[in-house]
C-alpha cells in the first residue's frame, strides 16, 4: 500500500487522483489483511473527499501581468 | 602554335567542373514557365523551364517532389530553387531543383519557404521534440492581446471545464511589426516565473496578412525554447504559420486551445465517485470474505475441540450410568425377591420352625448327632430332646416299628 507522507489535505489535485488510483489498485489485489483493508479504505475515503472538496470549491483565478515587469495580481471570479 | 587536342570525355569533365564549382550556378531561384512535365517511373520529375528566349532542362528528385505542396502542369508560371548540374554522359545541362512554387506567391513566400526549410533542417519542427501537455495543469499562461475575444473565450471554456487552474495573462501585440518582440517577451516573462505548466499563444481570427507575424523566426525560436509546453492558436485551420509548426500542439481557435489544455472536471468528479464506490465494494467484500472464513474456521474448531469430545463422552457416560443403574436395580430387585423367597423357605425348613410347631428334635445325648432313623437307636440309649424352650435327657425304653406310625409319617 502506498501512502504519501504528507497529510491528505496538503496533496495537490494530481497527487490526490494518483493516490486514489493506487488505493483502489491495492484493494483490488486482495493481498491486504483485514486491518490493512480497513485502514486503506479509510484513507481512500478521505482522499476522495479531498478531491471532491477541491472540485466543488474551485473558482477560476485570473492574473494579468502588467506592462512593466512586475506581475499585477488581479483575482477574478469566473 | 599547336593546341592540345582533347577527347570529348575530357571536355565533358571540364564543363562539369566549371558548372559545379561556380557559386553563381548554385542555390538559385529562377522564374519561368513549365513545359513538358514528365514523371519518371522512379518518381523523379523531368521538365523544361522556359524563358523568353531560353529554355533549360529541369529535374527534380523523387524525394524532393514528395515534399512539394504543388506540382506544376503544362504552362504554369513557377519559381524554382536549385543548382545547375551537367550530366556528362548525355552532355546535358540541367537545373536540379528542390522547390517549385507558383510564381504568384512573390518574394515573401519564397523567403518564408526558405526560412521554413532552414528551421526544419535544424529540427525545430521534429515530432520527437514536442513535449506532452501536463494532465492537471495548475497555472496556464496565455500570450495574447487584451483586445478582442481571446481572453474571454479561454476564460469561459476553462471556467466551465476546469476552474481549478489559475490563468496568467501576458498581454502582447499580436499583429504587425511590433508583434514578434512583444510575443517573445510575453513568452519569456511567463517562463521566468517557473510556476507555469502550460502556455497558450493565441490570437483571434484574421486574414493571412494579420497572422503573418507568427512566421517570424524569433517567435518560433522562443516557442521552442520555452520550458512550458506551448499550444498555438494563431493560424487558420488550413494555412499554418511557422509558430503552429513549432508548437507542441496546434489548435484552430483559442476556445479549442482551452479545451485541449485542461481536462473535464465533471468527468473527473464521476471518476472519483466511481472510485469511492469501488473502494466500498472491495472493502465490504473483504470483510465479508474474512467473516465467512472466520465462521468456517470456528465451525471446524468446534468439531475438533476436546470440549466437544468431553461433552460427547459425558453424554455416553450418562447413558451407560443410567443403564447400569437400571440393570443394578433390576438385579437387586430379583435378588431381593429370591432372597425373600429363600429366606421363607429357609424358615420353613429351619429346625426352629419345627420346634415352634411343638415338635422336639432328638439327638444322641453323648455325641449330639441327630437320629436319622429307628435303626440308629437302641433301648437304654440316652437321647437329648430339644424343645422350643429347653431340652431334656431321655432314656430309650422300647422301639416301635409298626406299619401305622410309618404310614402317617409318609403322608
Amino acid at each position: 500500500m502506498t501512502t504519501t507522507p504528507r497529510s491528505i489535505n496538503d496533496m495537490t489535485f494530481e497527487e490526490s487522483l494518483q493516490s486514489l488510483q493506487e488505493i483502489v489498485a491495492s484493494l483490488e489485489t486482495g493481498n491486504l489483511t483485514l486491518e490493512e483493508t480497513i485502514t486503506t479504505f479509510k484513507s481512500g475515503a478521505e482522499v476522495a473527499r479531498h478531491c471532491q472538496t477541491i472540485i466543488e470549491s474551485a473558482e477560476l483565478r485570473i492574473t494579468q501581468l502588467d506592462a512593466s515587469d512586475g506581475p499585477d495580481v488581479v483575482p477574478t471570479e469566473s | 602554335m599547336s593546341q592540345q587536342v582533347i577527347r570529348v570525355e575530357q571536355l565533358g569533365l571540364r564543363i562539369k567542373s566549371a558548372v559545379e564549382s561556380d557559386q553563381d550556378l548554385a542555390n538559385l531561384w529562377v522564374d519561368g514557365e513549365i513545359t513538358g512535365v514528365k514523371p519518371a517511373r522512379n518518381g523523379h520529375y523531368y521538365m523544361m523551364l522556359q524563358g523568353d528566349h531560353t529554355q533549360v532542362n529541369v529535374m527534380m528528385w523523387n524525394q524532393a517532389a514528395l515534399r512539394q505542396k504543388f506540382m506544376p502542369s503544362e504552362g504554369d508560371q513557377v519559381t524554382v530553387h536549385g543548382s545547375a548540374d551537367f550530366y556528362v554522359p548525355f552532355g546535358k545541362l540541367s537545373l536540379v531543383i528542390d522547390v517549385i512554387q507558383p510564381t504568384g506567391q512573390g518574394m515573401r513566400a519564397l523567403e518564408l519557404e526558405q526560412l521554413r526549410q532552414k528551421l526544419e533542417a535544424e529540427g525545430l519542427f521534429d515530432e520527437s521534440r514536442k513535449r506532452p501537455l501536463p494532465l492537471f495543469p495548475r497555472k496556464i499562461g496565455v500570450v495574447t492581446s487584451l483586445q478582442g475575444a481571446v481572453i474571454h473565450d479561454i476564460q469561459r471554456v476553462v471556467g466551465r471545464r476546469y476552474p481549478l487552474v489559475e490563468l496568467v495573462i501576458a498581454p502582447a501585440t499580436v499583429q504587425g511589426d511590433a508583434a514578434p518582440v512583444s510575443v517573445v517577451e510575453g513568452l519569456q516573462r511567463l517562463n521566468n516565473r517557473n510556476d507555469i505548466d502550460l502556455i497558450i499563444v493565441a490570437r483571434g481570427g484574421g486574414s493571412a496578412e494579420d497572422l503573418y507575424c507568427f512566421n517570424d523566426e524569433r517567435i518560433v525560436r522562443a516557442i521552442r525554447a520555452s520550458h512550458a509546453p506551448v499550444i498555438s492558436a494563431v493560424g487558420h485551420e488550413s494555412d499554418h504559420t511557422l509558430s503552429d509548426l513549432v508548437a507542441d500542439l496546434r489548435a484552430g481557435t483559442p476556445s479549442m486551445a482551452a479545451e485541449l489544455a485542461v481536462p473535464d472536471v465533471t468527468q473527473i468528479g464521476n471518476s472519483v465517485r466511481e472510485a469511492q464506490r469501488q473502494m466500498l465494494n472491495l472493502a465490504v467484500d473483504k470483510v465479508t470474505h474474512e467473516r465467512d472464513r472466520g465462521d468456517a474456521l470456528r465451525y471446524r474448531l468446534q468439531r475438533l475441540s476436546p470440549i466437544a469430545a468431553v461433552g460427547k463422552m459425558r453424554a455416553e457416560v450418562n447413558t451407560l450410568a443410567t443403564r447400569a443403574e437400571v440393570a443394578t436395580f433390576r438385579h437387586l430387585d430379583r435378588t431381593k425377591t429370591h432372597l425373600v423367597r429363600s429366606s421363607s423357605m429357609l424358615e420353613v425348613l429351619s429346625p426352629n420352625a419345627v420346634l415352634d410347631r411343638g415338635y422336639s428334635i432328638l439327638t444322641d445325648a453323648n455325641t449330639g448327632k441327630p437320629i436319622p432313623g429307628i435303626a440308629d437307636v437302641h433301648p437304654g440309649q440316652r437321647l437329648r430332646a430339644v424343645l422350643r424352650d429347653g431340652s431334656l435327657i431321655a432314656e430309650v425304653r422300647e422301639l416301635d416299628t409298626s406299619a401305622a406310625v410309618t404310614r402317617e409319617r409318609r403322608r
